[in-house]
């Protein structure tokens, strides 16, 4: 190989450049803030009239339920858990993605992070508002919710400590703080920018609060990179523990098809999947419309779906560890749910869900595939469907056939369970919406940080990059 | 100088962060306490050539998160095991296992909200006036200039010779900075 | 390229490891282990206590020497930058792979030439005829699938580790840019392989030797183990050979460490995470048939149980809990330690209670199949780094990874 080739070859190995073309601070600053600084599009106003009707429809459908009484939703004996847990789980896996991204890859080094975090956090926070609907509304009494909390009441009891609902409560509650604080603290360099650009006294003064002050000052820097880091050290066992504190929900009980110990990696890992798919969803619809294709390059869409795969092959590990070990117990209710899974009632839901997260997926192999929009984006849109088909299958399967066959039934859904989990669709665009147009998509600071020419060149004796990175 | 304005520093502006590196090596050198530099980023090597510290916050969180997981084990234990005992599933009132999920859960709570708490305090947000908005400085900052700030209440400061130290040590232009008298406004 | 110029001829000057103190003591270390061997066969009662025995330090050796194949494969898959300068360290320790396979024999042996191999009791012929959970199971846990699935295993652990290796040590030579695509190609498909045959691998040796009990997170639970392990022997080697002056004076530097003590780090958080949730999980459900396992290993094993707990995660999460004990050669090497004697406590305690009951017990009996396998395990890599170079100069962004800084 003459050595000409050999350059070339390894030039092809290595990743492309973070932000393409000729990019400076100002005309990054322009391209990012523009969504922000110009009267909203008609395209937007139209999105966001399809989202927020949707919205209003979840508040309907909500209200429906408090003055109905849950009945109102398809549930049964003995399907207690039907839609309102797996819209749950489907939207707190959601925002594993944005925990990911930002906390993981960050601890990990992964600089093509930058373009698509602070979108992957606004996300995190969404749908963890989204999922905390449905344990509000399935209390039936949403304003007696703090009863969850281990308060000091009249009667001298206290929550049961030992029930993983009430894990769930502290995960969830935990979980859905943080995303926010550290979501927000990312924003506060930006929001400074924003302020600093405003021309408009008000916009100055929102912005300004908003930014709590922030001037910039190395010193105040300084201090800020080792919370930011300290952040996505907490956060990455975090996002592990929320999803394996969801899972234990199903996984301490004795209940055949919930009862395996695979499920805390397992819930995490479709977690972390579902999640990409969705960043993916929204994030290719982002920069079409906001211009930032040379910002959230064809690389990132790249990055994101070997993700997608990587995690597609776990949750299909867990699928088939989960069968074989059925079949090797040798106890007869194991075999039997997964019998019924594959070939009963719901087995159309079983195979959609095998096909949209283990199957198709697999075409992501092909790189034509990862970095062209028009064929990755059917991907992503099952995967997010498999996701959803994931959780009804392993909440309503295995309680529609209980250990008594005198209460064996099915589960239905009312239009109040379509219009719950559609309307939170809409809430969740909506907020999605909003966040775009009144705040950085993309995070500024760091952008600006890993363009060329940013960080000073290696010189003798210091080393470059050792303070606050890490 | 104009009515109401009174001298707070002197400002020097880099374009780049060599020069900025450089300008903020010899303010330490010269031996400066009272100042800082402001950049859109953060920049590699800054906190060493400004000499700073190492943050306290890595031990202030580690702390907080074992208070957190202290009172999450001592919570659950007084709760279940002696003012509230019932038996619930067959298992032991003190049944370690189950508290371990709270226990950690409260261990990044804690430590989370006392990182935030240490971000507004040492990074002394909540404070919107500033003599970089009323010299037009920090809308530079916040977007591609680097700025070496040495305020007037250093006991060196003299404006001439700290303009002169940092025209010297490689800003590309050096101003003084005003600070407006409080107003009663916001921001 | 830079620091390319005189860096690269010192990459070049890079030798071979001149010891022959390790091969050495490799073999004093295969023949006490054999002797000791020989003399707990010859024993009352001593094909037993071997067999288990065998089966302990056995898995020990394939742990370290899968994990680090483990490690090779997912640098390979990531693209990773950083750990080009210690890829051979971690490919010295994979190479054994196909090795594994001719120490798995004596297993194998037991099996096809006794009426049954002790840890496992489905191939007792009597016992399963009185049990109906193990007649079931019988399609799986029989004789001739199990031999068959082992060499399966076999050929492509040892497969895929030649691959590796013989690909890296060309690269030398030169041809570098299409070698390593070609690795980086044959990475992600031999991952999905490894996943499948680890876990299997783990049903098959440990698991099915408590034949009715059934977990489905085994095969993480070991795999997490078995990284840890392969990380600490990777990170004593590189520090052994570093030391020594054969990785080149200072390109192995403090972020370098930094990454392996972070990984180290990880993985003990990882493990302690599975290891909880299988407990807590099997304690929760409280099903009879699935709390044996556990009630088996506390009650006489219980100290073994919390010395496991201590020795897994506790020091080894405070040790590396500080950003300078991951940068820090002694905290690592001293961490290193424990993680490996952590690695060879829960084998220990994940197959021995089967053999004693009422509580832990550690003779000479069972002493001499580790000491045998780990002298055939370290001769093997001695001899490995006396023929190659310790690091892998023709890879195309060793330059780079010499460079590399937080």
């Amino acid at each position: 190989m003459t050595p000409e080739s050999a350059v070339v070859a390894v030039s092809s190995l290595e990743a492309g450049p973070l932000v393409l073309g000729e990019v400076d601070f100002r005309k990054l600053e322009d391209d990012i803030n523009r969504p922000l600084e110009s009267f909203p599009t008609r395209r937007w106003w139209i999105a966001i009239s399809c989202t927020g009707l949707l919205a209003a429809l979840f508040v309907y459908a909500f209200l429906h339920t408090v003055f109905t009484g849950i009945g109102a939703w398809g549930n049964n004996n003995p399907v207690g858990w039907a839609w309102d847990i797996t819209n749950f789980v489907f939207w707190i896996g959601i925002g594993h993605a944005g925990t990911l991204i930002s906390a993981i890859l960050f601890l990990l080094r992964q600089r093509w992070r930058t373009a698509i975090a602070r979108f992957a956090e606004a996300m995190t926070v969404f749908a963890v508002i989204c999922a905390l609907q449905f344990p509000l509304v399935h209390t039936g009494r949403p304003w007696l919710a703090y009863w969850l909390l281990p308060l000091p009441n009249a009667n001298g009891i206290w929550v049961n400590f030992r029930s993983p609902l009430l894990w769930d409560v502290f995960a969830v509650s935990t979980y859905g703080t943080v995303s926010f604080l550290f979501w927000y603290t990312g924003l506060l360099p930006d929001l400074a920018t924003v302020r600093d650009r405003a021309r408009h006294g008000l916009r100055r003064t929102i912005y300004g609060i908003l930014s709590l002050g922030w001037q910039g000052s190395n010193r105040a820097w300084s201090h800020y990179e080792k919370a930011y880091l300290l952040f996505a050290g907490l956060s990455t066992p975090l996002v592990l523990s929320v999803h394996s504190v969801v899972s234990f929900d199903f996984a301490t009980s004795v209940i055949p098809g919930w009862h395996a110990t695979i499920f805390p990696p397992y819930f995490v890992a479709g977690a972390i999947f579902s999640g990409f798919a969705m960043v993916a969803t929204l994030i290719v619809i982002m920069r079409k419309f906001f211009r930032l294709e040379h910002v959230v390059t064809e690389d990132h869409l790249d990055v994101m779906n070997r993700i997608i795969i990587a995690t597609s092959l776990m949750v299909g590990y867990a699928y088939a560890t989960e069968v074989f070990i059925a079949w090797y117990s040798g106890a007869a209710y194991e075999r039997y749910v997964f019998v019924n899974r594959a070939f009963g009632h719901y087995a159309w839901a079983y195979w959609t869900m095998v096909a949209c997260n283990v199957v198709i997926p697999q075409v992501l192999w092909i790189r034509k595939v990862r970095r062209t929009v028009l064929l990755l984006y059917p991907v992503v849109i099952l995967v997010n469907v498999g996701m959803w088909f994931e959780r009804f299958v392993i909440v309503v399967t295995s309680l529609h056939r209980d250990y008594l066959p005198s209460s064996w039934d099915v589960f239905s859904p009312t239009w109040v369970d379509v219009s719950l989990f559609v309307g939170s669709i809409g809430v969740f665009l909506t907020l999605m919406l909003l966040f775009a147009r009144f705040l950085p998509a993309v995070s500024l600071a760091e952008t600006k940080a890993i363009l060329p020419g940013s960080q000073p060149r290696a010189r003798q004796g210091a080393r470059p990059g050792g303070d606050g990175h890490g | 100088m104009a009515e109401g304005r009174n001298l707070a520093g002197v400002v020097g502006l880099c374009d780049d962060v060599e020069s900025l590196l450089r300008a903020a090596s010899a303010v330490r050198a010269a031996g400066y306490r009272e100042w800082d530099c402001h950049t859109p980023y953060p920049v590699h090597g800054l906190d060493r050539a400004m000499g700073l510290k190492a943050s306290p916050i890595p031990a202030i969180c580690l702390a907080a998160g074992f208070a957190g997981a202290g009172v999450a084990l001592l919570m659950q234990w007084w709760m279940s095991a002696v003012d509230y005992p019932v038996r619930i599933g067959g298992k032991p009132l003190y049944s370690w296992p189950a508290f371990v999920p709270i226990v950690f859960e409260l261990f990044v709570l804690f430590s989370a909200l006392a990182t935030v708490c240490c971000v507004l305090v040492l990074c002394r947000l909540g404070r919107w006036h500033s003599p970089l908005h009323d010299s037009d400085v920090m809308r530079l900052v916040t977007s591609d200039r680097f700025a070496v700030v040495l305020r007037q209440e250093d006991r060196l400061f003299a404006e001439q010779e700290a303009a002169a130290l940092l025209a010297r040590s490689g800003c590309r232009e050096v101003r003084p900075l005003y600070e407006r008298e409080e107003d009663g406004s916001l921001i | 390229m830079s620091g390319g110029g005189d860096g690269g001829a010192e990459l070049l000057a890079l030798a071979p490891l001149r010891s022959a103190g390790l091969a050495r003591a490799s073999l004093a270390l295969i023949l006490c282990g054999a002797v000791l061997c020989a003399t707990t066969l010859l024993s009352e009662g001593g094909l037993e206590r071997f067999s288990f025995a065998y089966l302990w330090g056995f898995s020990f050796a394939w742990a370290i020497v899968l994990g680090s194949l483990f490690f090779v494969a997912l640098q390979h898959v990531t693209r990773a930058v950083w750990s080009v300068v210690i890829r051979r360290v971690a490919e010295a320790l994979a190479a054994p792979a196909g090795l594994l396979g001719v120490l798995f024999a004596p297993v194998l042996l037991l099996l096809l030439f006794t009426d049954h191999c002790a840890p496992f009791p489905w191939s007792n012929a009597d016992l399963v005829r009185d049990d109906h959970v193990l007649q079931g199971k019988a399609p799986y846990l029989n004789v001739p699938f199990f031999v068959v699935r082992a060499l399966f295993f076999f050929a492509c652990w040892g497969g895929f580790a030649a691959f590796f290796v013989r690909q890296s040590l060309k690269q030398d030579a030169g041809g570098g840019a299409a070698r390593t695509a070609r690795m980086r190609r044959v990475a992600a498909p031999f991952l999905i392989l490894f996943a499948l045959t680890v876990t299997f691998a783990s049903f098959d040796w440990l698991m099915s030797q408590d034949p009715h009990w059934y977990s489905t997170m085994y095969g993480v639970y070991v795999f997490a183990g078995m990284a840890l392990a392969a990380l600490a022997a990777i990170t004593l080697a590189v520090l052994w050979l570093r030391a020594r002056g054969l990785l080149g004076q200072g390109i192995v530097s403090d972020d370098h460490l930094y990454s392996l003590g972070g990984l180290l780090f990880a993985f003990t958080c990882f493990w302690a995470y599975i290891a909880f949730s299988q407990f807590m999980l099997v304690w929760y459900g409280n099903l009879p048939e699935e709390t044996v396992y556990f009630a088996r290993r506390g009650g006489a094993w219980l100290a073994v149980a919390l010395l496991l707990v201590a020795l897994r995660f506790a020091l080894p999460f405070f040790l590396l809990l500080s950003r300078d004990a991951k940068r820090s050669p002694r905290r690592l090497v001293v961490t290193a330690l424990i993680v490996l004697a952590g690695e060879l406590l829960d084998l220990y305690w994940l197959i021995m209670p089967q053999l004693h009951e009422d509580g832990p017990r550690l003779g000479w009996q069972e002493l001499g199949p580790p000491l045998f396998l780990a002298g055939a395990l370290l001769l093997h890599v001695a001899r490995f780094l006396g023929k190659h170079r310790p690091m892998a100069v023709g890879d195309p962004f060793l330059s780079k990874s010499c460079a590399f800084h937080l």
